[in-house]
């Protein structure tokens, strides 16, 4: 049991590890006046806080509101809707997320709000594509020996499409999860705070050092989500 | 058949050639040749001369457009340009690697001195200092009787209520705030402080101050949105950022050749302030005109042509 | 006990009928098989019997009761449902498929619990290594198994089973059948039964229905239906070879004491006992059983010949293939086929030695009936 914590936490651990490090020795050696006003301690946590609301929020809500969209979208009534939406959800990916934020600045405004809204839309469309697939992909047959057996369609939907469709729902959780971490450094460009602060920053003044700092956190924040993420999928998921 | 097309391509290539070598190694002595570089106030200031000399009888030739300052900068050493505008802040750092100076006079005096060895003459600078400005709304500006960045110190040093959205916070780019003689020092500088900060691209700060996300903002003096969104200029009375205004830089030869250029050019450059800059640059970027019909009417208008 | 009176199917979009006007009866206990090419409605006439398919006109009766007017989710929960593709919930164990229904009818676990494993045994599934398997782990026969097993883990007086043999081998096949066979006669159910396998029509039912083109052609017997098919469409079903399909109609007890066979010898039996047995042997074999009559092996005349020793525990060697009692004499004709033998050994559920069965056998019961 211990060995099995251990064997969870490692990995998180090394990537918290080189986090850290990295930011200790990046606040410790200023290669100037400018690296200095931009890596403190304090600005860093604040980012790494921003950035991890902004990315919360947004993934919680897409969460919720894409898995419940593609049951919509799966159910019998709403099938041929359901094709349409992931094909229109399908092109929709393939706009810029700078674009998508863009848009809702023009629409929104300023601000953290906006940043929340354009990353929770932008990450509904993998986590409404997944479920709706994953459910969609259910074998026929399965479905068919539930109904015989006498379970109703809320019952065939939460005790057997769901749970089957539940690791394809989980991956595209975690496409949108990387995505996010992504996209929301781009929060910067219209006040939302973030890593991208750091970034956007770095890259205006030519100084690599603040760049490095803002784009390996976030990088080491999509990795260690995706790894936790999996973890808890293959704790959950025992059957294939 | 071929044989023909052959002939034909190789006379129109000669002929191409041919022409560029004239232009290009034995200009007319008589012409003036003008350049800029890329951007709106550049190719704006380039015509407004093109129009001035014409409309004097001197021949020009346009040449505006060039590309980046180095590119302009060296048209001009080797001949290939007889004029473009140049800002003094740029000189000074760019082509002399001096330190940035605050206080125009000086900044134009120095850059003009250290250009004479290379035959290159400064006309007089415009009053317009394209430079990092701090901006309010025109009629906020007006009811708190707020003209210049002291007095914006003060008013937030005493407590005033702020204009919306009701604290005294502030509307940066990145850059602004890393900077050496960015944000940070603006405060030490004039001896106050914001209530907070937002930091945002460059291209949403004009906005976010027109949207009354923020009192304050910073930008660049004369963007063609001040004036579009009618927003002002505190003045940096205290002479806080490096200074950028603009003048005509002329070779020694083209000057002796038309003497008259900078009895046309210096009463021009010197009616151009920050408000007619931003308005100039608004009428292209915004309003879609070309900058050779801006540059046009402007002078028409003011009565230099 | 199941009782279609005029019950006609057509899907929409579609013209024609896929059941017509049909009206079939089928007793309690009984195995009804539905049989015929395909498209020819045995499965949408299966399927509406839980009301998987609402008939288009017609009524239907179960017990005496209106199952058209019935609440659909209590119909279902009465009615036991085997699909070809079985349709195991891959995301559950074993246990937790089986227990499908009783979850859905809100049994008491331990109920459950003890039900599950009951069945589990029942189709010949050690609760104690499969209960928390999952269906991936399985192969096709233990699937099938499972199938059965939670469709009769609620004891339903009806079970409904389309093609449920029809995704496993032939040798698993006849293992399956014969096991619900036996199953079966413990149980008395009414049992629908949908294949397109005639020989396996005529192994499991007490009545046969063949369809075609949504009507009933023949409702017969299986013993009927063969000698006396009702048309060139069954005739040709059925096929040329009559007789040998008749092999799937008897059992192999029903015949086993009538042939009054050589009797087994036992382990310390000395080699001049042996060699005189063997003499009186048609197949010149003898099985050897222990004690408790199980049977150990069998002992040719070559191994007589090869090996040296005193007693028949000296030159048995395994016998590679045997029967049990409930199979049919078809299914001894292909475990012979298989081996290469003239002959199979039967022995019951408990391996307890019951009898041999030789080709010769096989062939009297075909001349008998020709």
């Amino acid at each position: 049991m211990l060995q099995n914590i251990w064997k969870w936490l490692i990995i998180p651990l090394i990537m918290i590890g080189i986090g850290t490090a990295i930011v200790i020795y990046a606040v410790n050696n200023p290669t100037d006046s400018i690296v200095a006003r931009m890596l403190t301690y304090e600005r860093i946590f604040r980012v790494i806080r921003e950035h991890m609301a902004l990315l919360l929020i947004s993934m919680l809500a897409a969460t919720f509101v894409g898995v419940a969209a593609g049951i919509m979208l799966s159910r019998p009534r709403l099938y041929y809707a359901g094709r349409v939406v992931e094909n229109i959800v399908n092109v929709g990916q393939t706009i810029p997320s700078l674009a998508i934020l863009a848009l809702f600045f023009t629409i929104l405004g300023l601000g953290f709000r906006t940043a929340v809204f354009a990353l929770f839309l932008y990450s509904i469309l993998p986590i409404l594509r997944n479920t709706f697939a994953g459910i969609d992909g259910v074998d026929y047959s399965i479905i068919e020996a539930a109904r015989g057996m006498g379970m109703n369609s809320f019952r065939i939907l939460t005790k057997i499409e769901l749970p089957i469709a539940f690791p394809i729902i989980v991956a595209g959780i975690r496409t949108a999860v990387v995505i996010n971490v992504g996209a929301a450094t781009l929060a910067t460009f219209i006040a939302g705070g973030g890593l991208g602060d750091l970034i956007v920053t770095g890259l205006s003044v030519h100084r690599d050092m603040i760049i490095v700092t803002g784009a390996t956190i976030a990088a080491l924040t999509a990795i260690l989500l995706d790894y936790l993420i999996g973890r808890v999928e293959e704790k959950i998921v025992r059957w294939s | 058949m071929t044989m023909k097309r052959v002939l034909v391509i190789s006379l129109v290539l000669v002929f191409l050639a041919g022409s560029i070598f004239m232009t290009g190694c034995a200009p007319d002595e008589d012409v003036v040749t003008i350049g800029s570089k890329e951007f709106t106030e550049q190719l704006i200031l380039g015509q407004i001369a093109i129009h001035a000399l014409e409309d004097h009888g001197i021949p020009t030739e346009d040449e505006t457009g060039l590309g980046g300052t180095i590119v302009a900068r060296e048209a001009l050493e080797r001949g290939d340009l007889d004029m473009y505008w140049e800002y003094t802040g740029t000189a000074l750092v760019e082509f002399f690697g001096m330190d940035v100076i605050t206080d125009p006079e000086e900044s134009y005096a120095t850059v003009s001195e250290a250009d004479l060895e290379n035959d290159l003459i400064w006309l007089d600078y415009t009053p317009f200092n394209n430079t990092y400005t701090i901006m309010m709304r025109q009629e906020d500006a007006n009811e708190w009787g707020i003209e210049s960045i002291s007095d914006l110190a003060e008013a937030i040093n005493e407590g005033v209520e702020a204009p919306e959205p009701g604290e005294w916070t502030f509307a940066t780019d990145h850059e602004y705030e890393a900077r050496d003689d960015g944000l940070e020092e603006l405060q030490i500088h004039y001896g106050f402080e914001f209530a907070d900060y937002d930091v945002m691209d460059l291209g949403v700060v004009y906005g976010a101050l027109r949207e009354k996300d923020h009192p304050v903002a910073m930008g660049f003096a004369t963007d063609a949105r001040i004036a579009d969104y009618n927003l002002v200029n505190l003045v940096d009375d205290q002479e806080f950022h490096p200074v950028y205004n603009c003048a005509p830089v002329v070779r020694q030869e083209a000057l002796d050749a038309h003497p008259e250029i900078p009895d046309i050019l210096n009463p021009i450059a010197a009616a151009l302030d920050e408000e007619t800059m931003s308005s100039l640059n608004m009428q292209v970027d915004i309003e879609g005109q070309t900058p050779s019909e801006v540059a046009e009417e402007w002078l028409l208008e003011q009565g230099f042509i | 006990m199941i009782k279609l009176e005029g019950i006609s199917k057509i899907f929409p979009g579609q013209k024609h009928h896929a059941v017509k006007n049909l009206n079939l009866e089928i007793n309690k206990g009984d195995v009804c098989v539905l049989v015929g090419p395909s498209g020819c409605g045995k499965t949408t006439t299966m399927k509406m019997i839980n009301r998987l398919y609402e008939p288009t006109e017609g009524k239907i009766f179960i017990g005496g009761e209106d199952a058209l007017n019935k609440d659909l989710i209590k119909l279902r929960l009465d009615i036991g449902y085997v699909i070809q593709e079985i349709g195991l919930f891959p995301h559950m164990t074993i246990e937790q498929n089986i227990a499908t229904v009783p979850n859905e009818k809100h049994w008491p676990k331990e109920k459950t619990k003890e039900k599950v494993e009951e069945v589990m045994n029942l189709v010949g599934l050690d609760p104690k290594i499969f209960k928390d398997r999952y269906p991936a782990a399985l192969s096709g026969g233990q699937r099938q198994r499972v199938g059965v097993a939670r469709a009769m883990v609620a004891d339903p007086p009806i079970m409904l089973m389309d093609e449920p043999f029809g995704a496993v081998d032939p040798i698993t096949r006849a293992r399956l059948q014969n096991e619900f066979l036996r199953i079966q006669e413990g149980m008395e159910k009414t049992i629908v039964f949908v294949t397109h396998d005639i020989d396996e029509a005529i192994k499991m039912s007490e009545t046969i229905v063949v369809m075609r083109e949504g009507e009933i052609v023949q409702h017969a017997t299986p013993s009927d239906l063969l000698s006396a098919p009702a048309d060139e469409f069954v005739s040709n079903l059925v096929g040329r070879n009559r007789s040998i399909k008749r092999l799937h109609l008897i059992r192999i007890h029903e015949i086993l004491e009538e042939l009054g066979r050589v009797k087994p010898i036992p382990e310390d039996t000395k080699t001049d006992e042996i060699k005189k047995r063997l003499d009186e042997s048609a197949t010149r074999t003898v099985m050897v059983v222990d004690s408790d009559n199980k049977l150990k092996g069998v002992i040719g005349v070559n191994d007589l010949k090869q090996k040296t020793g005193e007693v028949a525990a000296d030159y048995y060697q395994d016998v590679m293939e045997t029967i049990t009692n409930d199979a049919t004499l078809n299914d001894a004709l292909s475990v012979m086929l298989e081996c290469g033998e003239g002959y199979v050994a039967v022995v019951n559920e408990n391996n307890q030695y019951e009898g041999t069965i030789t080709l010769g056998d096989l062939l009297n019961v075909v001349k008998e009936d020709s």
